[in-house]
Order: C-alpha cells, then sequence, then structure tokens
C-alpha cells in the first residue's frame, strides 16, 4: 500500500509550494476585495506557521518536514525572503527561526464563559506578495521536478513528496501537462510524488472542490490543471470528508475558484499528517 | 501484609529518546500494618502526539488520579493552571518562541486510565480516551474497560484538555467491580491495549513477562506491524491476598 510510510526525524517528508507570480496575481479574487497575490502570501504564511507549529515539542521544532517555496513570475526560483532566501529546501526548525518578520495582530479566541476577547497573536512572515511577468509554469514545474527526484532519491522510504501549485490560469512558456506528468511518475517505496493544483481565479461563478471529473469545469486552463492533478490518495479523501466536502469516487487534488478560506482549507488537508510519529 | 504486587514497564515510541516519552504512569500503594488501610491506586496517561507539553499534562493528570483515587471535571481548571505555570516557569527569564507561545494558546490533550483498588474486594476505573484496564482471572480478560474491540481505536475520541473551553464534550466513564485472589489487572496506553484486544492470548504471556524482556517485546511486535509505534505504557497488578471482610459484614 502507498502513502502508509511513517514521518518522523529520521524519516521526513516534505512539500514545495509553487506560487504563481505573474502580472495577473494583482487581480482580485472573483468577487472579493482582496488582490490574489496577497491572499496566496497570506495562506503560504498561515500554511508555513500551521505546520511549524504541528512539528513544535516541549523540546523544540522536530524536523518532520522540509519545506520549500519556488515561484514564477518573471523569473523562477527560491521565493523565501530573508535569511532562508535562495534556498529551494528548508527544514521546518530553520522555518521556524527564520522568518522575514513577525506580525503582531489581533485574533478572537473564546474566554471560557461563552464570549469572545481579543487576544495579540505574533504572525511570521516568510514569503511577501509579487505580481510580475509572464506565467512559467512549465520552468517552475520542471524546477520542482529536480527538487523532488533528490529528495526521493536521498530519502527513497519517505512519505512522497507532495508539491501544491497555486495559479491563476494559463501557462505562458508552453504546455505544462507533459511535465506534470513528468513529475506525478518521480516514485520512491511509499508512492507516486503528489501534485495538487489551486486555481485562484477571477472568472466568478461555481466552485470545484476535489472534482472526479472535469466536464463541469468552465475553461480550458481549469481542464488543464485538473488533469495535471494526482487522484487524491484514500487518507486524504478521509480528510476531505470529515472536513465537510463532498467529493466523488475518484476525486482529484484540485480546487477552483477558491477563495482564501478554501485555499487555506485545501492546503490544510493537502498537508495532514495520517501517520505522523 | 501486602495484599496487592505491581510492576511498571516503558518504552518511547521508536525514533525517540526517554525524556521525549509522552505517557505517564503514577502508582500510590503503601504497606501496612492494617491491611483495612492498603489501598492501591493507579494511573496511565497518554499525551496527544501533535501538542505540545502533552508530557507534562499526562504526568499531572496520572499523579492526580493516584492522589485523590477519583476523577472530575470540576478538577481540570486548576490542573491547567497548573501545567501553564509550569512550563512558564521552565522558560525562567527567556522570552517564549513564538510557535511555544501560539501552541501553549492551543492547550494540551491526553487520555487517561485510572484505577483503584480497595483492600476488601472491590474496585473502580474512571477513563478518558483510548487508555485501556483489562481484569485478567484464570489467563482470560473477562473485563476491557473502556474500550472492547481493537476496532475501537480508530476513532479520534475527546480528550482531557488543559483548556476549560475544549473540555465540553468531554466524557469520563467509569466502572466498578470486583477482584478475587490472584486475579489481575493491566493498565495499557493504546497501542499495547490495542494489540492486546486484537491478541487476546498475549495476556498470559504479559503477566509473566520478565521486566528485561518487555523493550525486546515490544519492539518485534512494531517489526511485526502487530503494535503501532507509539509511546507505550504497561501496569500489572496482581491480587496477591484474598479479600479481607469489613467489619460491617461480620456477624456477632
Amino acid at each position: 500500500m502507498a502513502y502508509e510510510a511513517e514521518i518522523s526525524r529520521s524519516n521526513p517528508s516534505m512539500f514545495l509550494f509553487l506560487i504563481d507570480q505573474s502580472g495577473s496575481m494583482d487581480e482580485k479574487f472573483a468577487g472579493g476585495s482582496t488582490r490574489k497575490d496577497q491572499a496566496v502570501a497570506d495562506a503560504i504564511n498561515r500554511l508555513l506557521q500551521n505546520l511549524v507549529i504541528k512539528c513544535a515539542k516541549s523540546d523544540g521544532v522536530r524536523d518532520y518536514y522540509h519545506v520549500g517555496v519556488i515561484g514564477y513570475g518573471a523569473k523562477v526560483g527560491p521565493a523565501f525572503g530573508g535569511e532562508l532566501a535562495d534556498k529551494a529546501l528548508v527544514p521546518v526548525s530553520k522555518i521556524a527561526d527564520s522568518p522575514v518578520e513577525v506580525e503582531e495582530r489581533i485574533k478572537k479566541v473564546e474566554d471560557g464563559a461563552g464570549g469572545l476577547i481579543d487576544q495579540k497573536i505574533r504572525f511570521p512572515i516568510w514569503f511577501k506578495p509579487l505580481a510580475f511577468g509572464g506565467t512559467p509554469m512549465v520552468e517552475a514545474l520542471k524546477q520542482a521536478h529536480k527538487i523532488v527526484d533528490d529528495w526521493i532519491r536521498t530519502h527513497p522510504t519517505s512519505f512522497p513528496p507532495i508539491v501544491i501549485n497555486i495559479t491563476d490560469g494559463e501557462s505562458t512558456d508552453g504546455d505544462p501537462v507533459a511535465a506534470a506528468k513528468a513529475l506525478r511518475d518521480l516514485r520512491g517505496a511509499d508512492g507516486e510524488a503528489l501534485l495538487f493544483n489551486v486555481h485562484v481565479s477571477s472568472i466568478g461563478g461555481a466552485t470545484f472542490e476535489f472534482p472526479s471529473s472535469e466536464s463541469e469545469l468552465p475553461d480550458k486552463f481549469a481542464k488543464q490543471l485538473f488533469q495535471m492533478s494526482s487522484p487524491l490518495p484514500p487518507h486524504l479523501q478521509d480528510a476531505a470528508r470529515q472536513e465537510g466536502y463532498n467529493i466523488g469516487e475518484t476525486p482529484r487534488g484540485f480546487v477552483f475558484n477558491a477563495d482564501i478560506v478554501a485555499v487555506i482549507r485545501f492546503l490544510d488537508i493537502g498537508t495532514r499528517p495520517s501517520n505522523l510519529r | 501484609m501486602t495484599m496487592f504486587s505491581h510492576q511498571t514497564f516503558w518504552l518511547p515510541k521508536r525514533g525517540s529518546r526517554d525524556d521525549e516519552y509522552e505517557d505517564a504512569h503514577a502508582i500510590s500503594y503503601a504497606h501496612s500494618l492494617s491491611p483495612a488501610n492498603e489501598h492501591l491506586r493507579c494511573a496511565v496517561a497518554d499525551g496527544a502526539t501533535e501538542a505540545s507539553f502533552s508530557g507534562v499534562w499526562a504526568e499531572i493528570l496520572a499523579q492526580h488520579y493516584t492522589q485523590t483515587g477519583a476523577f472530575n471535571v470540576e478538577a481540570l481548571p486548576s490542573l491547567g493552571e497548573q501545567w501553564l505555570n509550569g512550563i512558564i516557569a521552565r522558560s525562567g527569564d527567556q522570552p517564549l518562541p513564538w510557535y511555544v507561545e501560539e501552541k501553549l494558546g492551543y492547550g494540551s490533550f491526553a487520555a487517561l486510565i485510572g484505577f483503584h483498588a480497595d483492600p476488601f474486594g472491590g474496585w473502580t476505573a474512571a477513563a478518558v480516551g483510548d487508555c485501556c484496564l483489562f481484569h485478567i482471572r484464570l489467563g482470560r480478560i473477562i473485563k476491557a474497560f473502556p474500550l472492547e474491540s481493537a476496532d475501537a481505536f480508530n476513532s479520534r475520541p475527546a480528550l482531557l484538555s488543559t483548556h476549560p473551553a475544549h473540555n465540553a464534550g468531554v466524557e469520563i466513564v467509569t466502572h466498578a467491580g470486583s477482584w478475587l485472589k490472584h486475579d489481575r489487572f493491566f493498565l495499557m496506553s493504546d497501542a499495547l491495549a490495542q494489540f492486546t484486544l486484537m491478541y487476546p492470548e498475549a495476556v498470559k504471556k504479559l503477566a509473566s513477562l520478565k521486566p528485561e524482556l518487555f523493550a525486546p517485546m515490544v519492539e518485534r511486535l512494531r517489526d511485526e506491524k502487530r503494535c503501532r509505534n507509539d509511546d507505550v505504557t504497561f501496569i500489572r497488578i496482581q491480587m496477591l491476598a484474598a479479600p479481607l471482610e469489613r467489619q460491617s459484614d461480620l456477624q456477632p
């Protein structure tokens, strides 16, 4: 059975985010007031924060994961800021200790007596929004291929790498389907690498979350991203159902027209371990 | 007079150090010149893997049960404060890293099984989550509590939290029974308890297992995928003497 390897410090897993930083990412979400690049940056920072917290134990942050962020727009390459700049893949303990800045934000929390109170929280930032240039998705997938291939060679028994591509649609450096397939074909002892796609569209209309078919998707770019996406492994199907998603028999790791909340939920499900030890 | 014997075995999950073990165990038993005062209280708690400082929380819960011989939800707020104050005191004058501070806000979680045997042949148990008690007579499990089948371990039970707001859905389940001379009781955290329910014939071997053979046995079960790789805790109790008769039970 695939996707059952235990995730531990001696057998860590990895996530790689591919972030569309093309000029069109400065547009707003369909029906929303937030720029797509800002919303995606917030989602990535939130996710990195969640990963660090998940791995934080009494003795420090344990390296259950290594994480990378590749940006693609005017250029393609590692997109962390600050001390981590130019690093393709970083253990999560390094991420914990190296935010570019830590903002103070206010969040509402339960007071234990039925009410809500304001609580100051620290919101670390590793990744800043950027929207400039074209959408060289093929080159981004090729860079991801090399990083994932190297990872599998050095971690052949680890839980397979998960690559999450966040884009507003059209590749400008060619058809990305073949590069996506080559990436999905990379495999270790516990299964093939997983490629998930988050389509942050400015087009209004229906939202699609983990669809089983492309037939109702509204444009060719959405259909293309669906074709590029891995089938959801069983443990992630269970996680999606527990989150209340109404999924079919053969769901793929793809969401369309997702608002920022759905993006975060998707990322949270996509990175949920079933076997963290 | 010695009414009860007890031994405790524990092993951290494979890949973790002893100081990373996040189960906890506690026993309170003092021999007494007066057998009527011989009560045995013990507990096993299992701190949740994804939480932080959950070993500290498990220890507080296990100690609380053995000191009081009971457990109720009203005790939780002060125990939660004890947990938080202990962590703050431990950090001294150093500011906490952002992720520690954030994670403390989520609280910590643990499962618990507590057991109390009195010298008159009665026992009670209290449980939250998937730590288990087995009552064994003549080499057979006659009561498994609170879970009764290996399949029941796949759910995610509500656990005891350091944060009062998270304890609203927690249910402390209790059970009472009676014991006879030579009966045994096993308290276990979830991984070994699940194995025991899957392979109940193993209780005979567990009843006589020498301490030095515990770790090799667990490692072999992990290799054979019969026991999940998790912290393992096992308290083994045997009733050495017949129960006392209560004074009020005696006829004049």
